[in-house]
C-alpha cells in the first residue's frame, strides 16, 4: 500500500483547523470526558472535511452565498455525509442554527404523519433569517423512510421551497422515490482515497499524540477500505488496547483474513499452483481464521480480482459457494478449505491429466 | 424544398418573401460570400423571366406552396443552396426510382441526370418550362416533407426578399436538373468540360449548380462528392481521384457525376469552403455498403430472428482503438445515421463522439444523411436506403478521420455554415425570450410597488420603500415556472385541452354533463393527469387554472386524505366560492369574475397508509362534483388508480422532446449568464431523461461554481444526476439477458451484475428461470455455422444455465429454508442470475414475461393439499404415504371412478359411491381426484355430462356416507352434515362441536394410530365401515347428544379443564361409555 505510506502534504490546501482546534479546544471541556474520537474530530466547517474535493467546494459556495437547493447526498458509510450536511447547516445559519434546523434520522419517528405534521409544520414557521437563508429539514438516512413519507414531502418541498429547503443523506439513492430525486441536486460522495484518509488520520494521531508505525498506518486504512469512521475508530481501539499503533496489532483489532493474502491464494488457484494456495491456507487458518471467515473473504475477493477473466470468476465462485454451503451446515474443517483449494486449482488444468491411465 | 416554392412564387413575392429572410441575413454575415451573392441576384433577374413563365403556369400550384414556404427554413444561402441541391436530389434520386421502377437499378438515371445537366445544357434559362412541370410533380410531397422538418426555423418574416433571387438561381437549377431527368445521360466527360465552360462563363447561374451535387445526401453516395458541401471546393484531381476510387466501387453514373460537380464548384466556392475540408472529405476512407438483398415482396426481414436493434449492442473490439480527439464542433451541419454492427466502438459510443462535435445522429438514413457509418450485419432496408440515396458511407475508421482532420466549426461547409446559422438563431431566441422575462419581470414588480403604494396611500401611512428584489431566494425552479401557455415545454394540446375543459365547465354543468361535447370532455367532473415527475404536470394544472380564472385549492400526499377527511374536508371545499371574488388585498380591487374554485388533487397516488379508503372517496366525490377538479398521479396503471378510470378523463402527458426543451434551457441559460454550447444542451437533456425540473437544478447547481459547461462536464453530471430507481423485475431481467452486459465491451462489473439481482431479490432469479429460454445467446456465434451447429450450442449453453439455476435452487433451500442462512446471498445471486445469464446472454427481443413460478407454486400447494387430504381418507384402507397414494392409486381409482362415470354415465353412479365409501372418500375427494389427473388422465380430457354429474351428487347426498375421523378442520362441515343426517338434534350439539374442534386434535394425532378401536369416530365410521354407513352417523350423533347433554350439566369450567382428560376419556368413553357419562 504505497499510498498510504507516502505521506502527502496537504494536497488541496485544505486547512486542519479541526485538529487543531480540537487540541486547543480540548482544555475547555473536562479532560477526563472521553469521547469517541468519531465525535471528537468530527468536523464542524466544511474546509475539514475530507475527500470529495469538487462536491465540497460546490457546499462551500452555498454556504457562502445562501439560496442552497434541495439535496440529496448519496454514498457508502463513512465518507461523510451526514458530516458535510451539518456542517452546510452551521455555516448557512450560524446562530440561528437552533430554529432553523429540523434535524431527524432514523431513529427519530418520520412516518407519513410526522412528514405531514412536524415536517410540514417546521415548513410553515417563520424563523426570522438572513437573505437568501432558509430554514433546513436535515433528513438522514433517508433510505429508510417508507415510500408513502417520501411521498407526503414532494409537494411540501415546493409549495414551502422560498422558506424551507431540505437535505437527504442516505446510501442507497435508489431508495428514494424518482419524484424527490427529480426535485434535487443530487450528490454523489466516492469513497476516500487512501491519501485523504491517511491526512486525517495523521492530524489525529498528532493530536492526540499517538505512538504509531508506517505498517500500522496502512493496515488502518487497508482495512478502512475508504471508510473513514471506521478507520478512526479502529485508530482508537488499537491506541487504547495496544498503545502503540503497529500493523499487527491494527489486525488484532480488525481481525479479518487479509484480503492481500487470500488474493494471492486463488491467484496461485488460478495458476494451478496447488502448494502455494495450500500454503497460503494453512497460513490463515494457522492464524486462527475461522473457516466461515476465510471462504467469506474468498468470495469477496473472488468478486474484485482484476486478473481473473470473468468466466473463471463465475467458476471459482460456484466452487466457492459449494464450499461456503457445506460450511454453512456444519462441516467448518481445514480438509474442507483444502478441498475448495485444490477443486478450484483444477479448474484450470488440463482435464485430461486427471484420466485415469 | 423551399426552390421550387419560391420559384413559382417569385413574382407573387408576397408569399415567398417571408419565407427566405433568415438565409439572407446570415449571408450578409458571412465574409466573402457577398460575392457569390451578387452574382446570384444578377443571374436571378435573368432567370426571372423563365420563372414567371413557369408560375404563369403553375399558379394554382403556387397558392398551395406559399402557405408551406412561409415557414421557411433558416439556412444560409449557401447552406441554402446545398440543401435546395441536396433535396433536388434527393428529390430526384428518390422520386425518380418510385417512378420509374424503385428497383435496383433507379439510381443511375437520377446520378447521372444532374450532372449531365450542366453539361448538356449551357442556357439553363431557356431549357425549362415542361421540365420543370414535371419537376414540380415529382418532388413537391418531397418538399413538404423537408419543410416540415425544418419548420423549427420558421418564422422569421424580417429578413425576406434577398434571398429570393438566390433561390430562384437554385430554382432555375433545379429546372435543368429537372429536365436532365428525362434525357439520357450524356457521356460524363463530355458534361464536365462543358461544365468547367460553363463556369467561366456563367459563374452566376452556375454557382448554384456546384451545390448542388455538394448537397449533402447527393454527396453521400461517393467518397469525393460525399460530405456536405465543404468538399466542392477540393480541386478537381481530388474530386477525380475520388471518382477513381468510386468507379471501382460503383457504377460509373454514379461516379461521374459527384466529380463533376465537384470540380465545378471547387472553382466558384472557393469563397465557401475551405481547400482543406475539401480534400478532407474527399480523403475519407470510405467504404462499400453491401449490397442489399434483392427485394422480394413476399420477404420480410425476420426481427424475431435477428432480434430486433440487436445490433445496437456493444461492438466486439471495444476498447481496442484510441478515440481521436478532434477540433471543437468540427462536425456541425453533418447528420450521420449509424447502421449495424461497428467494430471497435459500441454504436453509442458512436453516436456521443458525433454529437460532442456537433453532428447530428439520426435512426434512419434519408436524403439529408451525410454520412452512413456502417457496421456489420447492417439491415437491408438501411442498405436500400443507402443505395437509393447514394449516401457516403464510412467505418469507424473514417468517422475518425472525419473527426481527427476536420477543422473546427465544421470547416465553414454550407452544412456547417447552415447549422450555425440555426444555433445562432436558437441562441437570438433564447435572448430573445429572456429579454422578454426580464420586461415582464420589471412590469411585475412595478406594478407591485405600485399596489404597494396604493395600499398605503390608502391606509393613509407612506408607501414603503419598495422592496430591493431578492434573486436569490427562490430556487431555479419555482424562478422560472412557466407564467404563460407558450412557456409549457411540450404537452401544449394537453394543456389546452384542460383549459378548453376548464373554460366550458359551467356549460357542461348546466347540461349535467350529459353532453360530451366534440372531444369527449364535456361528460366528466373531473380531469385526471398522468406521466412522469418533472414534466410540468401540477405546473399545467395550475396554469391552466390561473388562465381561466380559477381559483386553486390544491391537497397534496402531505395532507391527510382519508376517507373521512376526503368526504368532510373536501366536500366542503366543493361547496365553496372563492374569497377573491369580494375581496382583495391591499390596494387591489376585487375581482368579480373570481369566484370559480378549482380543485387539484396532487399525487393521487400518493395516498397510502393513513389514507384508507380516500381513493375510493375521491373517486366517488369525481362523480358529483360542483367545482372542476383536477387530479394529478405519476403512474396511472397502478390498481390503486383504477376507481377513477371511468370517473374522470384521463390526460396522459409525455416527456417532451429534446427540442421542446431546448429553447426554455437556452434561455435560462442565457438568464443566468451560463455559457452552453448546443451540443450540450442537448446531452444535458437527453441525460437528465427530459425532466426539465432536474434540468433546472442541474443548472442551477452548475452555475455554482462555473459559468460555461463542455461536453464531458455534461456527460459526466448527467451520470451522476441519474435517477437511481429500484428496477422492475421485468426491467432487470431485460438488462441482465438482453442488456449486453456479458458482451466483452461491458463496462459492467460482476458486481454491477450482482447488484442487479439486488434490485428485487425475491423476484429476478425467478425471472431469469422464466425468461433464460427465449433468449438468443451471444455465445452461439453463429456466423457460418450449420443451423444444427447452433442449435446444438445453444442447447449447450441453456444446460448450462439450467444446471446453475437448479445449483441455486439448492442455496435458496439454505437461504429459506429452516437455518435461513442469509449469508449465502450473494453465493446465490450468482448462482441463480448472473451466471445463468452470462451463458445466454444475448439478444432479447421480447417483453419478459412474469415468472410463472408463484402461480405454478400455489397450484402445487394446492394438489399436494388435496392428495395429503385424499391419503388422509385412506389411510385406513390403504398402506402407502401420500407420494405412493398419488402414484400407485390415484391412477387406478380414477379409472374407476372419474373414467367410469365418464363412460358409463348415471348407470355407475352407485358403483362409483360403493367404491368410494370403502375409501372413505367423500365427494370433494372425487373432484380433487379429477383434478389431480395428467397426461391421459388430464382434467381437460374428462368429459362427464351433467346430467350424470348432478345424478351423482344428488344420489351421494341422499345417503349418509362412513368418514374415517374427524378432522378439526373439517369439523363445521361435518356438524353440518350431522344436523342433515338426524334432524332432531338439539342446539347443544353446536357447543359440543366446538368443544371438539379442540378435543378432537389430540384424538386424531395421538390416537388414531395407536388406538383406533377406542377413538369414537373411528369407531363409529370404520369400524362399522360399510355395513353400517347408515347407523354409524345416527349412533354417533345419538353418542354426542348425550356427552352433549353431560357437558351442558357439567359446568363450563369443568369442562375447559378436562379438555384434555375428556379427549382421551371421550373416545373411551363413548363406544362403550355412554354409562360413564350418565
Amino acid at each position: 500500500m504505497p499510498a498510504a505510506t507516502t505521506k502527502k502534504p496537504e494536497a488541496n490546501g485544505e486547512s486542519s483547523t479541526a485538529a487543531y482546534k480540537a487540541q486547543t479546544a480540548n482544555p475547555s471541556g473536562n479532560p477526563t470526558y472521553e469521547l469517541p474520537w468519531v465525535e471528537k474530530y468530527r468536523p464542524v466547517f466544511l474546509d475539514d472535511v475530507v475527500g470529495n474535493t469538487e462536491t465540497i467546494e460546490r457546499l462551500k459556495i452555498i454556504a457562502r452565498d445562501g439560496n442552497m437547493p434541495h439535496v440529496i447526498i448519496s454514498g457508502m458509510p463513512g465518507i461523510g455525509k451526514t458530516t458535510s450536511v451539518l456542517c452546510l447547516a452551521r455555516q448557512l445559519l450560524g446562530d440561528a442554527y437552533k430554529e432553523a434546523v429540523l434535524e431527524l434520522n432514523a431513529s427519530d419517528e418520520r412516518g407519513i404523519d410526522v412528514v405531514r405534521q412536524r415536517i410540514k409544520g417546521f415548513a410553515q414557521k417563520k424563523v426570522t433569517l438572513p437573505q437568501g437563508r432558509h430554514k433546513l429539514v436535515i433528513l438522514d438516512e433517508a433510505d429508510s423512510m417508507t415510500s408513502g413519507a417520501q411521498q407526503a414531502l414532494r409537494r411540501t418541498m415546493e409549495i414551502y421551497s422560498n422558506t424551507t429547503r431540505f437535505a437527504f443523506a442516505c446510501n442507497q439513492s435508489n431508495k428514494i422515490i424518482e419524484p424527490l430525486q427529480s426535485r434535487c441536486a443530487i450528490l454523489r460522495y466516492a469513497k476516500l482515497t487512501d491519501e485523504q484518509v491517511v491526512k486525517r488520520l495523521l492530524q489525529i494521531i498528532d493530536a492526540e499524540g499517538v505512538k504509531f508505525s508506517e505498517d500500522g498506518l496502512a493496515a488502518l486504512v487497508f482495512s478502512a477500505e475508504g471508510d473513514m469512521r471506521q478507520a478512526i475508530n479502529n485508530l482508537q481501539s488499537t491506541w487504547a488496547g495496544f498503545g502503540f499503533v503497529s500493523g499487527d496489532n491494527v489486525f488484532k483489532v480488525v481481525d479479518s483474513p487479509h484480503p492481500i493474502k487470500v488474493q494471492a491464494m486463488l491467484k496461485a488457484c488460478y495458476e494451478g499452483n496447488v502448494d502455494s494456495a495450500l500454503d497460503t491456507l494453512r497460513e490463515l487458518w494457522d492464524l486462527g481464521y475461522s473457516s466461515h471467515d476465510i471462504i467469506s473473504t474468498m468470495f469477496r475477493v473472488t468478486k474484485t480480482i482484476e486478473t481473473l477473466s470473468e468466466h473463471s470468476k463465475l467458476e471459482f465462485i460456484k466452487e466457492i459457494g459449494f464450499t461456503h454451503m457445506k460450511v454453512l451446515e456444519g462441516v467448518q474443517t481445514l480438509l474442507q478449505l483444502s478441498g475448495c483449494v485444490v477443486r478450484l486449482c483444477r479448474l484450470n488444468m488440463d482435464p485430461k491429466r486427471f484420466e485415469s491411465r | 424544398m423551399p426552390d421550387i416554392r419560391s420559384f413559382f412564387a417569385p413574382k407573387g413575392g408576397a408569399a415567398a418573401a417571408p419565407s427566405k429572410p433568415a438565409p439572407k441575413k446570415k449571408e450578409e454575415e458571412k465574409k466573402g460570400r457577398g460575392k457569390a451573392r451578387k452574382v446570384v441576384e444578377d443571374s436571378d433577374e435573368d432567370e426571372e423571366v423563365v420563372e414567371v413563365k413557369k408560375s404563369t403556369r403553375s399558379t394554382p400550384r403556387k397558392k398551395a406552396a406559399a402557405p408551406i414556404e412561409a415557414k421557411g427554413t433558416e439556412i444560409s444561402t449557401s447552406q441554402y443552396f446545398a440543401s435546395t441541391k441536396a433535396k433536388l436530389a434527393a428529390t430526384t434520386t428518390s422520386s425518380t426510382p418510385k417512378k420509374a421502377a424503385a428497383k435496383p437499378t433507379p439510381e443511375l438515371p437520377v446520378r447521372s441526370s444532374p450532372r449531365s445537366k450542366p453539361a448538356a445544357k449551357p442556357a439553363p434559362e431557356t431549357k425549362t418550362k415542361k421540365p420543370v412541370t414535371t419537376y414540380k410533380k415529382h418532388t413537391i410531397h418531397d418538399d413538404d416533407a423537408f419543410v416540415d422538418n425544418e419548420d423549427e426555423d420558421a418564422g422569421d418574416d424580417i429578413f425576406a426578399a434577398d434571398v429570393r433571387g438566390n433561390k430562384r438561381k437554385k430554382d432555375d437549377y433545379e429546372e435543368e436538373e429537372s429536365e436532365e431527368e428525362p434525357q439520357p445521360k450524356p457521356k460524363r466527360i463530355a458534361s464536365r468540360s462543358v461544365k468547367k465552360v460553363k463556369d467561366e462563363s456563367e459563374e452566376d447561374d452556375f454557382e448554384p449548380a456546384p451545390k448542388k451535387p455538394v448537397a449533402k445526401k447527393p454527396a453521400a453516395k461517393k467518397p469525393a462528392a460525399s460530405a456536405a458541401s465543404k468538399k466542392r471546393k477540393s480541386p478537381v484531381t481530388d474530386s477525380e481521384e475520388s471518382e477513381e476510387e468510386v468507379v471501382k466501387k460503383k457504377p460509373a453514373p454514379k461516379k461521374a457525376a459527384p466529380a463533376k460537380p465537384r470540380a465545378t464548384k471547387a472553382k466558384k466556392d472557393a469563397d465557401a469552403e475551405p481547400d482543406d475540408v475539401k480534400d478532407i472529405l474527399a480523403n475519407i476512407p470510405t467504404i462499400q455498403a453491401p449490397d442489399a438483398p434483392p427485394k422480394d415482396p413476399n420477404w420480410k426481414f425476420d426481427f424475431k430472428n435477428k432480434g430486433g436493434g440487436g445490433n445496437a449492442g456493444p461492438a466486439p473490439l471495444a476498447g481496442t482503438v484510441d478515440i481521436p480527439e478532434g477540433e471543437e464542433d468540427c462536425l456541425v451541419g453533418k447528420t450521420f445515421v449509424f447502421t449495424g454492427l461497428l467494430k471497435t466502438i459500441s454504436r453509442e459510443d458512436g453516436q456521443a463522439l458525433v454529437k460532442r462535435y456537433g453532428g447530428k445522429v439520426t435512426g434512419a438514413p434519408s436524403s439529408k444523411t451525410d454520412f452512413v457509418v456502417l457496421g456489420d450485419d447492417a439491415g437491408p432496408s438501411k442498405l436500400r436506403k443507402i443505395k437509393e440515396h447514394n449516401i457516403k458511407t464510412i467505418d469507424e475508421e473514417g468517422l475518425f478521420y472525419l473527426i481527427k482532420t476536420m477543422p473546427a466549426g465544421g470547416g465553414g461547409g454550407k452544412g456547417s455554415e447552415a447549422a450555425r446559422k440555426k444555433l445562432e438563431q436558437e441562441e437570438q431566441k433564447a435572448r430573445e425570450e429572456a429579454a422578454r422575462m426580464e420586461e415582464e419581470e420589471k412590469i411585475k414588480r412595478a406594478e407591485a410597488t405600485r399596489a404597494a403604494k396604493a395600499a398605503a396611500a390608502a391606509r393613509g401611512t407612506a408607501a414603503p420603500a419598495p422592496q430591493p428584489t431578492v434573486p436569490l431566494t427562490q430556487l431555479w425552479t419555482s424562478k422560472y415556472a412557466p407564467t404563460a401557455l407558450n412557456q409549457i415545454c411540450g404537452n401544449k394540446a394537453n394543456v389546452e385541452r384542460i383549459q378548453g375543459w376548464l373554460k366550458n365547465w359551467p356549460k357542461h354543468k348546466k347540461y349535467d354533463f350529459q353532453k360530451r361535447g366534440a372531444d369527449g370532455m364535456g361528460g366528466y367532473r373531473a380531469v385526471i393527469i398522468s406521466g412522469p415527475p418533472g414534466i410540468g404536470k401540477t405546473t399545467s394544472a395550475h396554469l391552466a387554472a390561473k388562465l381561466e380564472g380559477y381559483d386553486v385549492i390544491e391537497s397534496n400526499a402531505s395532507d391527510s386524505r382519508s376517507k373521512k377527511l376526503v368526504e368532510n374536508g373536501v366536500m366542503e371545499v366543493v361547496n365553496n366560492t372563492s374569497l377573491l371574488g369580494y375581496f382583495a388585498g391591499d390596494g387591489k380591487t376585487a375581482d368579480a369574475a373570481k369566484k370559480k374554485i378549482v380543485l387539484v388533487m396532487d399525487e393521487v397516488d400518493g395516498m397510502s397508509a393513513g389514507d384508507r379508503g380516500g381513493v375510493g372517496a375521491l373517486a366517488k366525490l369525481c362523480k358529483k362534483t360542483e367545482v372542476p377538479m383536477i387530479l394529478i398521479c405519476n403512474d396511472r396503471r397502478l390498481p390503486k388508480m383504477k376507481p377513477f378510470d371511468h370517473v374522470a378523463f384521463d390526460i396522459k402527458f409525455q416527456r417532451p422532446t429534446v427540442d421542446q426543451i431546448r429553447s426554455r434551457v437556452m434561455t435560462i441559460c442565457h438568464r443566468e449568464g451560463l455559457k452552453m454550447p448546443l451540443p450540450v444542451v442537448n446531452a444535458l437533456i437527453e441525460g437528465s431523461g427530459k425532466d426539465i425540473r432536474q434540468i433546472i437544478n442541474m443548472l442551477a447547481t452548475a452555475k455554482l461554481d462555473q459559468t460555461t459547461m463542455d461536453f464531458d462536464q455534461t456527460k459526466a453530471m448527467a451520470k451522476a444526476w441519474e435517477k437511481h430507481v429500484i428496477l422492475k423485475p421485468w426491467d432487470i431481467c431485460q438488462k441482465i439477458i438482453g442488456g449486453g452486459m456479458f458482451s466483452s465491451a461491458s463496462k459492467a462489473t460482476l458486481n454491477d451484475k450482482i447488484e442487479l439481482y439486488f434490485n428485487d431479490h425475491e423476484f429476478s432469479y425467478l425471472m431469469v428461470q422464466e425468461n433464460y429460454l427465449r433468449a438468443k445467446p451471444s455465445a452461439i456465434g453463429g456466423v457460418g455455422m450449420h443451423p444444427k451447429e447452433q442449435n446444438l450450442k445453444h442447447l449447450e449453453l441453456v444446460d448450462m444455465a439450467a444446471e446453475s439455476i437448479s445449483d441455486g435452487d439448492l442455496v435458496d433451500r439454505m437461504i429459506h429454508g429452516p437455518q435461513q442462512h442469509w449469508s449465502l446471498m450473494p453465493t446465490h445471486a450468482v448462482f441463480s442470475t448472473v451466471k445463468p445469464a452470462s451463458y445466454i446472454a444475448g439478444q432479447f427481443g421480447a417483453q419478459p414475461t412474469f415468472t410463472s413460478w408463484l402461480g405454478n407454486n400455489s397450484k402445487y400447494g394446492k394438489l399436494s393439499r388435496y392428495v395429503r387430504e385424499i391419503h388422509s381418507h385412506m389411510r385406513l384402507k390403504s398402506s402407502g404415504d401420500h407420494n405412493e397414494i398419488r402414484q400407485q392409486y390415484l391412477p387406478v381409482l380414477w379409472r374407476q371412478l372419474v373414467k367410469k362415470l365418464e363412460l358409463e354415465g348415471k348407470e355407475a353412479v352407485e358403483d362409483v359411491i360403493e367404491l368410494m365409501d370403502s375409501y372413505y372418500l367423500t365427494r370433494e375427494d372425487f373432484d380433487f381426484i379429477k383434478e389431480l389427473g395428467v397426461g391421459e388422465q388430464d382434467e381437460e380430457k374428462v368429459n362427464i355430462d351433467t346430467q350424470t354429474k348432478s345424478a351423482f351428487t344428488r344420489i351421494y347426498n341422499q345417503a349418509s356416507h362412513p368418514v374415517p375421523f374427524m378432522r378439526a378442520t373439517n369439523l363445521p362441515a361435518q356438524a353440518k352434515k350431522m344436523s342433515r343426517d338426524v334432524p332432531d338434534l338439539e342446539e347443544a350439539i353446536e357447543e359440543e362441536d366446538d368443544d371438539e374442534a379442540a378435543v378432537a386434535e389430540p384424538v386424531d394425532d395421538e390416537e388414531e394410530e395407536l388406538d383406533l378401536s377406542k377413538d369414537k369416530y373411528v369407531k363409529a365410521s370404520k369400524k362399522k365401515a360399510a355395513p353400517k354407513k347408515a347407523a354409524a352417523p345416527k349412533k354417533t350423533a345419538a353418542a354426542k347428544k348425550k356427552a352433549a347433554a353431560a357437558v351442558v350439566m357439567d359446568d363450563d369450567e369443568a369442562e375447559e379443564e378436562d379438555v384434555p382428560v375428556r379427549a382421551k376419556a371421550k373416545p373411551a368413553a363413548k363406544p362403550g361409555g355412554r354409562p360413564k357419562k350418565a
